[in-house]
């Protein structure tokens, strides 16, 4: 399953932080560090487990099970924001 | 028809008065700052104006917004119309009473400056110190009126409603507001570099706090004088909001009714 960002949004960087604006519904997500960096990730039609890998690349030392969990639970919570979509 | 010409931020406006009495509304609303202008002069808005319109506002139905295929476009309350072409080139506004008229005019005034890209109106009161102003925002009876009353005689940009200029080299600054509420007197100096944003909480303390950029942005949004007529323009607004919050710092400002809030801020 690639994950594909929503198209129509505006992305907003300050202070280090990523807020996604989503421009039909004005919605607004405020992502932390790690999710900016996994929204960065995602403009290459990745998968769930080639984002795994990235991750356990991009955060040595840390577990791959956590990741891969924590990943999930994570893109659930963006799927239903509907910035993120499981596709394919 | 009575025709007058007067600046609004940098726009010059010529204003035509189907009425004497829509010429008075309109001073005690806007002022009467007028300019003089050579003879064939263009203006960059042409604005008309009209009173007898429709009734008192229910203070519950939402403003109507409707467009042709050309984008010429109507926004329509029981106490004000504004009709304008898609440019905003040319406006008419039809009010009821003060509060349309008010209403109207900020409708009409905020589109355009969206449009440009110039910048924003928002909900707060600005004050000059040292050459640098001072804008102090909050909720209706936070205090805006009271910072202007506690900071004479500091001169007044604006006491309801700042003229916020989002120049391209980077400069922030405040123009003399035509919006003002008890404090008439205009300033004419010209456009002052806008120092700081200071959202006000009355307290018995005297305190500031800087605050993320992002909090910032967010606090910012429902101060912000804005009808949500078309996407486009929502989207650049909150560009511009961005790009005040890069610039300016803002700040929870605590304060006690009194004056010495200015040891703390400047």
């Amino acid at each position: 399953m690639r994950l594909e960002r929503l198209q129509a949004v505006e992305v907003l960087k300050m202070d280090g932080e990523v807020i996604i604006l989503n421009q039909e519904t004005f919605a607004v997500t405020k992502l932390n560090g790690t999710a900016g960096w996994i929204w960065e990730q995602l403009d290459s039609g990745l998968t769930q487990e080639q984002l795994v890998e990235k991750m356990a690349a991009e955060y040595e030392g840390a577990d791959t099970e956590q990741i891969r969990a924590d990943l999930d639970r994570f893109i659930d919570q963006m799927s239903g924001i509907g910035l993120i979509q499981r596709a394919g | 028809m009575i025709e007058r010409w007067q600046r609004f931020g940098s726009l010059l406006v010529r204003l035509r008065f189907v009425s004497a009495n829509a010429a008075a509304f309109t001073k005690h609303t806007i002022g009467d700052q007028y300019v003089d202008v050579a003879p064939g002069t263009e203006p960059d808005y042409s604005l008309t104006l009209e009173d007898g319109y429709g009734e008192n506002y229910d203070e519950v139905t939402p403003v109507g917004y409707e467009k042709n295929e050309r984008g010429d476009f109507r926004v329509s309350r029981a106490d004000f119309l504004v009709e304008s072409t898609a440019d905003l080139r040319e406006a008419h506004i039809r009010f009821y009473n003060y509060f349309g008229l008010r209403t109207a005019l900020l409708n009409w005034y905020s589109r355009i400056l969206s449009r440009l890209d110039w910048g924003m109106l928002i909900h707060s009161s600005c004050i000059v110190q040292d050459g640098q102003a001072y804008l102090f925002s909050g909720y209706s009876g936070a205090g805006k009126s009271t910072i202007a009353s506690m900071s004479q005689p500091r001169p007044i940009l604006a006491d309801e409603t700042t003229v916020v200029e989002i120049r391209k080299d980077g400069r922030i600054l405040i123009h003399d507001s035509p919006f003002r509420n008890d404090f008439k007197e205009p300033y004419r100096e010209g456009p002052v570099p806008l120092k700081g944003i200071y959202l006000i909480k009355q307290s018995l303390n005297i305190e500031q706090h800087r605050m993320t950029k992002s909090d910032a942005m967010f606090a910012l949004f429902d101060k912000i004088v804005h009808w949500r007529h078309e996407n486009a323009d929502t989207i650049g607004l909150i560009r511009l909001s961005k790009t005040l919050v890069d610039r300016v710092p803002v700040y929870e400002l605590e304060f006690q009714k009194n004056d010495r809030f200015w040891e703390a801020i400047s």
